[in-house]
């Protein structure tokens, strides 16, 4: 199977506005489907490798499944709490026009460019957002959006499956992580938990 | 020779077999397998020191595996990672026994350590990067071992952390496939495309940002005091002693292999610059605590400074003094992790404030204490005097003297808190919980022993070090 530009034009922008999704939505639930989405909008990109095709497929309802447990066991369905509206765009925005501006030095196409943006999008909220369960969805659109780049740049097929076992085994230990935090300290609230300190 | 008799085979194969024997001999006897995880890291050490006498001895075997291979630089490494792979799984015997959950202990420490060594061997940025991430998810349940709040805290925030560091490393492995058309280390030598003089900078940049955070560079090191203070400090030890260093390690080897760590360029600059702010704000923070862990760990962000301080030089003497501090650190800083792991199961805390006198009860582990200090303090004639004095020269031939002031002076200050904390827990009257305290067992001493040794055999004889990192320090400079 040969991909195409318009596959591949397609897949990065759902990738970018699935993460765009994930990154506002409250509920925990919703949050989990949108995340299988975008695990499975990387699909078109394995198309060449019926093995990494396979594996992605997996790893994507895997993944899923790991999120809804983590879901179920702490019994939270909503988010905590946000950071001020000002700080968060402000963040964000300075992330995807630094982004864009390396890229814009390499003369990029769209879908490297959206994935560069939907990785942006992945650091941002792992870094500023308050809520255990959305800092692991947004390693996890951090690392997707990466290994989707990388496959648009390199993609040999060992190396594309050695990754999605990777990114499945660190989603599995980053909520083991969260789970154990939310149990020992009964929040999700990152603050609360006092995980900042310096 | 024939492929299962490959020493590299089984140095990969000897922590793995451990790390899944673990579990099944626990289930026969505790102490069997205690035992027997300090008798397969033992033989994975024996079979490093091997491959280190056949490097040194100028006809390097030709040994591979898929992913993995052997060189002057790697076998270095190995054996400083299996040194204190032995160590500490001597240390927990008698440390660990009666915690709970010592199967996934075992595991995931034997995991940790073939982790490590896949990091240092791994030939291709692929098998780098698998490593990088195996090392990370074993060494995050060893930091989320214990039960407290905290440790969950830690465990968490050092595998969010990681994995971010790692995204960056990715990027720099893909924008390095993109200009170089291949990812195995040796072939990227002396292949640098003529267009490529806007991107090599960004590989450099993405590599420093991924692995500087897993090395616990200021200001990438917010995981490190955490992770350090909370595991168990045979684990402690390991992160320390030898984890930081892997990182640092394949920083350099990655950054060399891409020909852009060169002397005064821009990522070399860089390195110089992250160097200089860990050193001095690792040493003020490490100042600020009670804590003897947190101060450890603090002390262990002021040294990778020297490290990469010493490896952004990228003059010949710098390279020389910043493995050689590798070496240096990993004795020191894995020693003294297991000195204070045995004073705090002898006194129940952490805080040096709560104790005092203790050399009166543990002087075994005072003495032991004392040479970690002098060592990481860079007090002659300890080992990290010699590598101090490395760094030092290189940056002044390399006409920076005002960085060989700083170093001075962070060397005193280092001294000074150093001091403080030995003064606190061993001088003085006995107070608080010292009155309760016993001498560590004799597997632990031996293992604090062991390292000790060689903190005081290096610093008074450097010269076989020196010799056989020159040799690594010519593959650096030659590129992979």
């Amino acid at each position: 199977m040969k991909k195409g530009m318009a596959e591949l034009v397609v897949a990065a922008l759902a990738v970018f506005f699935l993460s765009l999704a994930i990154s506002e939505l409250k509920d925990f639930h919703q949050l989990s489907f949108f995340a299988l989405l975008h695990g499975l909008a990387l699909l078109p990109l394995s198309f060449t490798h019926v093995e990494g095709f396979t594996v992605r497929l997996a790893v994507s309802l895997a993944v899923f499944a790991l999120l809804l447990l983590f879901v179920r066991r702490t019994g939270v369905r909503r988010e905590t709490a946000a950071l001020p509206a000002v700080l968060s765009l402000s963040a964000l925005g300075i992330l995807l026009v630094a982004a864009a501006a390396v890229l814009s030095l390499f003369k990029v196409s769209l879908p490297v460019m959206v994935w560069a943006l939907s990785l942006a999008l992945g650091v941002f909220m792992a870094m500023l957002k308050r809520d255990l369960f959305k800092v692991v969805l947004g390693v996890y659109v951090a690392i997707n959006a990466a290994h989707g780049l990388f496959l648009e740049f390199a993609g040999p097929p060992v190396a594309s499956i050695a990754f999605d076992l990777m990114e499945l085994a660190v989603v599995g230990v980053m909520l083991w992580m969260a789970f154990l935090v939310y149990q020992r300290y009964g929040s999700l609230d990152v603050w609360r938990a006092n995980l900042l300190r310096w | 020779m024939p492929y299962i008799f490959s020493p590299l085979l089984w140095l990969m194969l000897l922590p793995v077999i451990a790390g899944a024997l673990s579990p099944a001999v626990g289930k026969v006897s505790g102490k069997a397998r205690s035992w027997l995880s300090a008798a397969l890291e033992f033989l994975a050490f024996l079979v490093a020191f091997h491959l280190f006498l056949l490097v040194s001895g100028g006809s390097p075997p030709a040994f591979s595996l898929p992913g993995l291979s052997l060189d002057g630089l790697g076998v270095f490494m190995a054996l400083t990672v299996t040194l204190l792979g032995f160590t500490a799984t001597l240390y927990s015997v008698k440390y660990m026994d009666g915690e709970m959950n010592l199967d996934r202990y075992y595991l995931c420490l034997h995991l940790f350590v073939a982790g490590m060594l896949a990091m240092v061997l791994a030939d291709s940025l692929v098998s780098m990067y698998v490593a990088l991430e195996v090392m990370t998810l074993a060494s995050c349940v060893l930091v989320a071992y214990r039960t407290g709040k905290e440790a969950a805290e830690a465990g968490y925030k050092y595998v969010i952390l990681c994995t971010l560091g790692a995204v960056f490393m990715l990027l720099s492995i893909l924008l390095t496939y993109q200009v170089f058309g291949t990812l195995q280390l040796a072939e990227l030598k002396g292949r640098v495309p003529s267009d490529s003089a806007v991107v090599l900078p960004y590989i450099g940049l993405f590599a420093v940002l991924g692995l500087g955070l897993k090395a616990g560079m200021v200001p990438l090191h917010a995981w490190l005091p955490d992770a350090h203070a909370e595991a168990p400090s045979s684990v402690s030890s390991l992160l320390s002693g030898a984890m930081i260093h892997t990182a640092a390690f394949a920083l350099m080897r990655l950054l060399s292999a891409v020909s852009v760590l060169t002397p005064g360029g821009e990522v070399g600059s860089l390195l110089v610059s992250f160097g200089l702010i860990s050193m001095v704000v690792g040493t003020m923070l490490a100042l600020a605590q009670t804590d003897m862990k947190r101060m450890m760990a603090y002390s262990s962000v002021d040294h990778i400074g020297f490290i990469l301080l010493g490896a952004g030089l990228a003059t010949p003497l710098g390279l020389l003094g910043s493995l050689y501090h590798v070496l240096s650190h990993s004795l020191g800083k894995g020693l003294l992790f297991l000195c204070a792991g045995a004073v705090i199961k002898a006194s129940g805390t952490r805080s040096f404030r709560e104790l005092g006198g203790l050399s009166r009860s543990m002087p075994a582990t005072a003495v032991l204490t004392l040479i970690a200090v002098l060592s990481l303090a860079g007090v002659p004639p300890f080992t990290g005097f010699v590598s101090k004095f490395f760094v030092c020269m290189a940056a002044f031939e390399a006409g920076y003297p005002a960085l060989v002031v700083v170093m001075l002076v962070v060397s005193v200050t280092t001294l000074a808190y150093l001091l403080r904390f030995f003064h606190a827990v061993f001088m003085g009257k006995p107070s608080g919980r010292s009155p309760e305290a016993k001498e560590a067992s004799p597997s632990m001493l031996a293992s604090m022993l062991f390292l000790a040794f060689l903190c005081v055999l290096f610093g008074v004889y450097p010269t076989p070090v020196v010799e056989m990192l020159s040799g690594a320090v010519s593959l650096l400079l030659g590129g992979a």
